[in-house]
């Protein structure tokens, strides 16, 4: 009925800026008019949070939207892929970057909180429908972790290193191991850039020598952003970096030097052969033989402590024939299952009736919604029927096409 | 056995027309006896309306009602007599009338005589032996395998098998009955000619009354003139469409006339009701559910191959349930919106509680498909549903009219069409290609 949402037409009215209907119980979502307008004054986009610390979020911020400071933002996500594209797109046109508080970012956030860093790493995976927001809250874990002074081992989308991947070189240094070249060399860049600080402020320092060739040697006692600036330097090396540096960081949060924090989005990727990684001799190259998986399986490993591991698994990070469950022993398949055996499930469901209200109030405000409908009861209605409360099918009606 | 298969004369049905069938003579069993009866000519119709007297009657409705009363009854001897004064038409036709009794009285004589040895061949008494009894006879005896019935063997009476023939359209002195009878189209000038007496006559009734004063009114609203089709066959002549506009016209000359009260009967004659659009076509029952909510169950929503049963139960909370999930059993948006379509236009969206199951569409893809693509056959399954939703909505008291005129209360009982040999699909042929 009222499709066009996207028509980008004058605004026939302009109605205040609703509303304070969203924290209200589930049955009572629409108020009249006549209660939004003697609210308007002092509730201003009441579904915006002002906090913008993700440590100080609590319970009396759900189902509402806090802000990302634009440097942090800058820093953690727009490098590679830290939020999905369409949302990153989304920020540019609002120019502010504005993360809705759902319940599953608050549980895992209580409990990370309530972990001991002294135990082995905790595993959270993170499971729930196709677009259900998995990777937006894994996103936002990011920012909680930058403020908390984890360091940040950060790999957006698995399918990049996977379907997606850039170039594959034979391994210079394991006997039928290959390599990725960019992907490893674009992950340390975007390493470098959200950790660099917190490196030269701890001041961590390898532990051994490593001899990457002939000539080029990186001493024991120089800080692992050397490991990082030769990995982005010598493409051949990157991935050999990547895994050195991962064992560094796994050994010195171990010590309680640091703390570490995994986040990947989509890890069941790495437990299916890939028909588009090819050796040298085109023949498929099987997942157990790049060193760049190894890297990253030995991450999710429980053999050291001072960390967590966040990982989400996707069904969409599969190939077609794989995509009929989306739980996480069918994705995991038996390889994944037994690596992260046990750990913690954190389901993520669509929007609830509250939440989906929240974000039409958010679009309404940042005026991206402007048919005249859209604010009426019936548009809503019909957006929340139309989307299933998906927040992506959501995002993408409302989106101009 | 020869006279018996002889006698079993098999004759297969000519086609006969329908046209010849309308008027028929009757000559009796005693054509050729000594009757005393004087002769009497066919023109037995009788005039039906003794109220108008300086028209000559006649009914071309009951034609053949009069054919049967006024049968032909001559004897030997007025024929003799006779031949010096009846015209040669009459002459050849009772000739030719003689002619067709002698050869249908040798055909009732050989069926009878058939008709005997077929029962004494079954085993069974020919007394108690019916002419279904003969069908299973030929049946059993002459075991015919081809496809149209009218094709295989029969054996009936003959009455029933040769065409009647036309009755005498003229008297003996080869005058013909019908005063229009050189009209060519005896019937329908007739007619005319009678409704236009009859505007006369309302002519004379309304002297003082200007025609102006007459007014329009809608008496004959709910129905329309009779079609060429229909007056034709009433008519039983072939009339052309300038005829037909004719009697169009004539037929409005007496409706605009201020007196035609006194003719109503006769227009009505002529006119038919126009098909009445079933407003309020049958509603589903609604159930009560025990927890007080009330139901209704629509069995059969189709669409193609889709068959679905939708429940819709009132009041709810706007819950979808098909095939046990939401409304993202359908991938596409679009399909989406076409099931709440008729909810928004009830404005019932969120009110009620939705329970479909839908079997068929579509066979499995032989492929799986990407979460945004659909299964085939997803928007037939979505109409079907929609239907059902309509319907159940209507049962429970929403605006019908509105949801007829959105066409969501339209079954569709439009089938794929199957593809056919020596084209790329149903109707596509291949790209032509020189060589």
């Amino acid at each position: 009925m009222f499709r066009n949402f996207h028509f980008r037409a004058v605004k026939t009215f302009a109605r205040p800026l609703n509303s304070k209907k969203s924290l209200k119980s589930e049955n009572k979502l629409f108020c009249s008019s006549a209660s939004v307008t003697s609210n308007s004054q002092e509730s201003s986009g009441f579904f915006k949070a002002s906090e913008t610390n993700p440590v100080h979020l609590n319970e009396k911020h759900l189902g509402r939207f806090y802000s990302i400071d634009n440097d942090i933002y800058q820093k953690l996500y727009v490098q590679y892929h830290g939020f999905p594209l369409e949302y990153r797109e989304q920020c540019k046109v609002f120019r502010e970057q504005c993360v809705l508080v759902r319940k599953p970012y608050l549980d895992l956030k209580r409990c990370v909180d309530a972990m001991d860093l002294k135990k082995p790493v905790v595993r959270f995976v993170l499971h729930g429908a196709d677009g259900s927001g998995k990777s937006m809250i894994l996103g936002s874990m990011a920012h909680y972790g930058y403020t908390k002074e984890f360091i940040l081992i950060h790999i957006p989308w698995i399918p990049l290193w996977t379907r997606y991947c850039k170039e594959i070189v034979p391994s210079t240094t394991r006997e039928g191991f290959h390599d990725h070249t960019i992907n490893a060399v674009q992950f340390l860049t975007n390493f470098k850039t959200q950790n660099a600080e917190l490196l030269q402020k701890l001041n961590l320092v390898t532990s051994k020598e490593y001899q990457w060739s002939k000539r080029e040697v990186t001493e024991q006692g120089s800080n692992l952003l050397a490991i990082v600036e030769h990995g982005i330097s010598r493409p051949v090396h990157a991935t050999e970096c990547m895994y050195t540096l991962f064992k560094e960081l796994k050994a010195q949060s171990s010590e309680e030097k640091c703390k570490t924090m995994v986040l990947a989005d989509g890890v069941n990727g790495l437990f299916y052969d890939c028909k588009w990684i090819k050796g040298a001799d085109r023949k498929m190259v099987p997942p157990s033989n790049l060193t760049a998986y190894e890297a990253m399986k030995d991450l999710f490993k429980t053999d050291w402590k001072g960390g967590v591991v966040i990982v989400t698994v996707d069904r969409i990070a599969l190939d077609l024939e794989f995509r009929e469950s989306t739980l996480p022993r069918y994705l995991l398949k038996k390889e994944g299952w037994e690596l992260f055996d046990p750990f913690v499930p954190i389901e993520v469901t669509n929007y609830t009736a509250q939440e989906i209200q929240t974000t039409i109030d958010y679009y309404l405000e940042r005026k991206w919604l402007q048919h005249p409908a859209a604010s009426t009861e019936e548009g809503r209605l019909e957006l929340e029927y139309l989307s299933t409360r998906n927040p992506r099918t959501l995002m993408e009606l409302c989106n101009s096409r | 056995m020869n006279s018996s298969a002889k006698a079993l004369q098999l004759v297969t049905r000519s086609r006969v027309s329908a046209a010849v069938c309308g008027s028929t003579v009757r000559i009796p069993r005693n054509f050729f006896s000594s009757s005393t009866e004087s002769t009497s000519t066919a023109g037995g119709t009788t005039s039906s309306d003794p109220s108008s007297q300086n028209v000559p009657q006649f009914s071309f409705e009951n034609n053949a009602a009069a054919e049967a009363t006024g049968a032909i009854k001559l004897t030997k001897e007025d024929l003799d007599s006779k031949r010096g004064t009846i015209s040669k038409a009459m002459h050849a036709y009772l000739k030719r009338a003689k002619e067709h009794q002698e050869f249908m009285d040798t055909q009732e004589k050989e069926f009878v005589f058939g008709r005997r040895h077929l029962a004494n061949m079954m085993g069974k008494d020919i007394e108690s032996f019916t002419q279904k009894d003969v069908d299973e006879a030929i049946r059993y005896l002459f075991p015919s395998g081809l496809y149209e019935p009218k094709a295989r063997p029969i054996m009936r009476p003959p009455q029933e098998v040769y065409p009647k023939q036309k009755a005498a359209q003229f008297d003996m002195s080869g005058r013909p009955h019908h005063p229009f009878f050189y009209t060519a189209k005896p019937n329908f000038y007739y007619l005319l000619h009678e409704m236009v007496s009859k505007i006369n006559s309302l002519n004379k009734l309304a002297a003082g009354v200007s025609r102006s004063e007459s007014v329009e009114d809608d008496s004959f609203s709910g129905s329309t003139w009779i079609s060429k089709e229909d007056l034709e066959t009433r008519l039983l002549e072939k009339i052309t469409d300038q005829m037909y506009s004719e009697w169009l016209a004539c037929f409005e000359r007496i409706v605009a006339h201020p007196k035609k009260d006194k003719e109503l009967e006769f227009i009505k004659a002529y006119r038919k009701p126009l098909a009445v659009q079933s407003k309020t076509s049958e509603l589903l029952p609604i159930t009560l559910e025990p927890d007080g909510r009330k139901s209704v169950h629509v069995p059969m929503c189709m669409k193609k191959s889709v068959r679905a049963d939708v429940l819709v139960t009132v009041p709810g909370t706007g819950e979808f349930k098909i095939n046990g999930q939401g409304l993202d059993f359908f991938k596409l948006i679009s399909n989406r919106e076409a099931v709440i379509a008729p909810l928004q236009l009830a404005k019932m969206l969120g009110k009620v509680d939705i329970e479909a199951n839908c079997q068929g569409g579509s066979k499995t893809p032989e492929k799986p498909k990407s979460p945004g693509c659909p299964d085939n056959g997803e928007t037939a399954r979505a109409i079907a549903v929609r239907w059902g939703i309509a319907n159940g909505l209507a049962a429970l008291g929403a605006d019908v009219e509105k949801l007829r005129l959105a066409g969501y209360l339209v079954k569709d009982y439009r089938q794929r069409e199957r593809k056919k040999p020596g084209k790329e699909s149903a109707r596509r042929t291949w790209t032509w290609k020189k060589r």
